[in-house]
């Protein structure tokens, strides 16, 4: 017999099923147009499953299409932003976790920069840059990337150090270690997972970030995230293989990253307002 | 010229004489914030001003530059292209994360009575859109649209429906839109609505249903209030970051047809960086952030004073 709560638990799956197949309908509609042969893809009714398989897409856009070259430029500006923004913004948070460092106005100052939309600066960006000769280098856009998420690894990581109880570092001062021993020892180890997190985190927001871009990129550099949706065939039609088999390859990597990120996600969004 | 020695020695005095200060107790965690402060303050507050400061003046590339007081902002009141990019803006700020947040408590209520593996295999499932470039969202979902061989359209044909020409028509590059951006933003709100569900205490739950409430008084006298501090949450980072939305346009309409779908920050970028005319693009920039101040300043007001009530 189908009681009610039972009746409400088989709602829920059905529900939660019909949710992930909207979930991964376009995704997989991006897998199977990435290995379709390119007429395949103008045939109408549309093939669900490719005829024959084939690795055209992938070496059109990797190569003739200057992907592989995009892709070198993401990960460039991608690395570079982890590095600065962690390199700048682990100290502070440690700082303002634990001495309580400008208090509250300070925190809150940082984090409105994060809230700040990017095409607000970008002008003046476009315009120094310009000026100081540093348009269209990989060095400006690890600097502006940097800008948007130091506030972020501020407060995440805030959120973490906030965790670790002071009395540890406490009884290690105690016995005359020095600051940066106790850092090292005491404070970094139990800091590691949530540094693991936030350093992905900022790698993600670089690579994905487009305004930037965009806008503070010539000739010598181009991010996917510019070239991937204008990649045509002649002039005007786009050639949907190449996008789709670059496009798979970018967000490869972010796919495998987020099922080890699951736990870590609730903080992240929430700035480290909800802990799991 | 000094010496290469001399140098050194100055730099080692300088380095003793910061090294001294920064050992000072007091001084130690501002030193830490230092470096980051400074960063921000070069990096994000100095170019704020700045474009506050083109935002009064005519500026393009090439010509000089002449003060223009308030013309520019007078001209964005005239301007019909500009509130058109905020009507369209206001779409996802409002209407877009309307949506997002029924479906998402939707979705967190069904997560929180399935199996914990399965609901663990969706969840992450569900980060896949929201992680992704939102520019791979903008060419997955203008796939989907293509009039021609586009799957949505011959699917909603096999159910008797003709899809609209997605992409050419003014609705339904809106709708168009609306839809790519439910379906990147709707696990934000699901996965922070669950967090929020599962952090309620299941015995107040066992109490009520002792006392015989039906679901639905529970839902409506227990969950939805102690849930309003997690509602407000969510929904003040979605809509601060609905606002700045450029990325989806840019893989999926460019703006058309025509400049029917241009959200206020894409219309930035179009004066700013197609027409360069760098003065007016500052004062359309002032102009947003002045909003997302007393938006964000309000949001948080409200999320406050939620969280507290909730509390007590």
């Amino acid at each position: 017999m189908l009681t009610r709560g039972r009746f409400t638990t088989l709602l829920a799956y059905a529900w939660v099923i019909l949710i992930l197949i909207w979930t991964i309908f376009p995704l997989y509609w991006l897998v199977i147009t990435a290995f379709k042969p390119l007429d395949e893809f103008m045939t109408y009714p549309p093939t669900f499953w490719p005829s024959h398989w084939t690795l055209d897409n992938f070496v059109e856009g990797l190569v003739r299409q200057q992907g592989a070259k995009a892709i070198r430029d993401s990960l460039v500006i991608a690395m570079g932003t982890f590095i600065v923004s962690m390199g700048l913004g682990m100290p502070a948070a440690y700082s303002i976790a634990r001495y309580k460092t400008g208090g509250m106005d300070l925190a809150f100052t940082v984090l409105s920069i994060r809230f700040m939309p990017p095409i607000v600066p970008v002008v003046a960006f476009f315009l120094i840059a310009t000026k100081l000769g540093i348009f269209d280098t990989y060095g400006l856009l690890i600097l502006v990337n940097s800008m948007v998420n130091i506030p972020f690894v501020i407060w995440i990581m805030k959120s973490f150090f906030e965790e670790i109880p002071y009395s540890i570092e406490e009884a290690a001062q105690v016995d005359g270690a020095s600051w940066l021993r106790i850092v090292k020892d005491h404070v970094l180890p139990l800091a590691a997972p949530g540094l693991v997190a936030v350093s992905l985190f900022c790698f993600i927001f670089a690579w994905n970030e487009l305004l930037f871009a965009t806008i503070l990129t010539g000739r010598h550099i181009q991010p996917f995230t510019k070239i991937v949706p204008g990649i045509n065939i002649g002039h005007v039609e786009p050639h949907w293989g190449a996008i789709a088999a670059l496009g798979l390859l970018v967000i490869m990597p972010i796919v495998l990253l987020a099922f080890y990120m699951q736990k870590y996600i609730v903080r992240g969004l929430s700035y480290g307002a909800l802990r799991e | 010229m000094a010496s290469v020695t001399q140098i050194q020695t100055r730099m080692q005095r300088a380095f003793d004489v910061m090294a001294c200060w920064v050992r000072q107790e007091r001084r130690f965690p501002w030193a830490l914030v230092l470096p980051a402060c400074v960063f921000l303050l070069i990096m994000a507050i100095a170019p704020t001003l700045y474009v506050i400061v083109l935002s009064f003046c005519n500026y393009s590339p090439g010509r000089t530059l002449g003060f223009a007081g308030l013309g520019n902002f007078i001209r964005a009141f005239q301007d019909p292209r500009f509130w058109r990019g905020l009507y369209i803006t206001g779409w996802f700020v409002f209407v877009s994360i309307g949506i997002q947040l029924i479906l998402g408590f939707t979705n967190a209520m069904a997560l929180q009575r399935v199996h914990a593996r399965f609901r663990q295999f969706a969840t992450t499932v569900m980060l896949v859109p929201m992680m992704i470039a939102p520019t791979v969202v903008g060419v997955l979902w203008k796939m989907e649209y293509k009039a021609r061989y586009g799957a949505l359209n011959y699917l909603l044909e096999q159910v008797g429906i003709t899809g609209p020409d997605w992409l050419a028509e003014k609705t339904a590059a809106l709708a168009g839109l609306i839809i790519a951006d439910v379906w990147e933003w709707t696990p934000f709100m699901t996965i922070l609505l669950l967090a929020g569900l599962q952090s309620l205490s299941q015995e107040i739950y066992e109490a009520a249903y002792v006392d015989g409430s039906t679901a639905w008084q529970v839902f409506k006298n227990m969950t939805l209030p102690l849930m309003r501090p997690f509602i407000f949450l969510a929904v003040f980072l979605r809509m601060v970051d609905a606002w700045k939305t450029f990325d989806l346009i840019f893989g999926v309409t460019r703006g058309g047809p025509g400049d029917f779908t241009e959200s206020i920050a894409w219309y930035t970028y179009k004066v700013g960086f197609t027409y360069f005319d760098l003065g007016y693009a500052s004062a359309l920039s002032f102009i947003q952030l002045l909003v997302i101040i007393f938006l964000g300043r309000f949001l948080l007001q409200q999320l406050v004073t939620v969280t507290e009530e909730t509390r007590s």
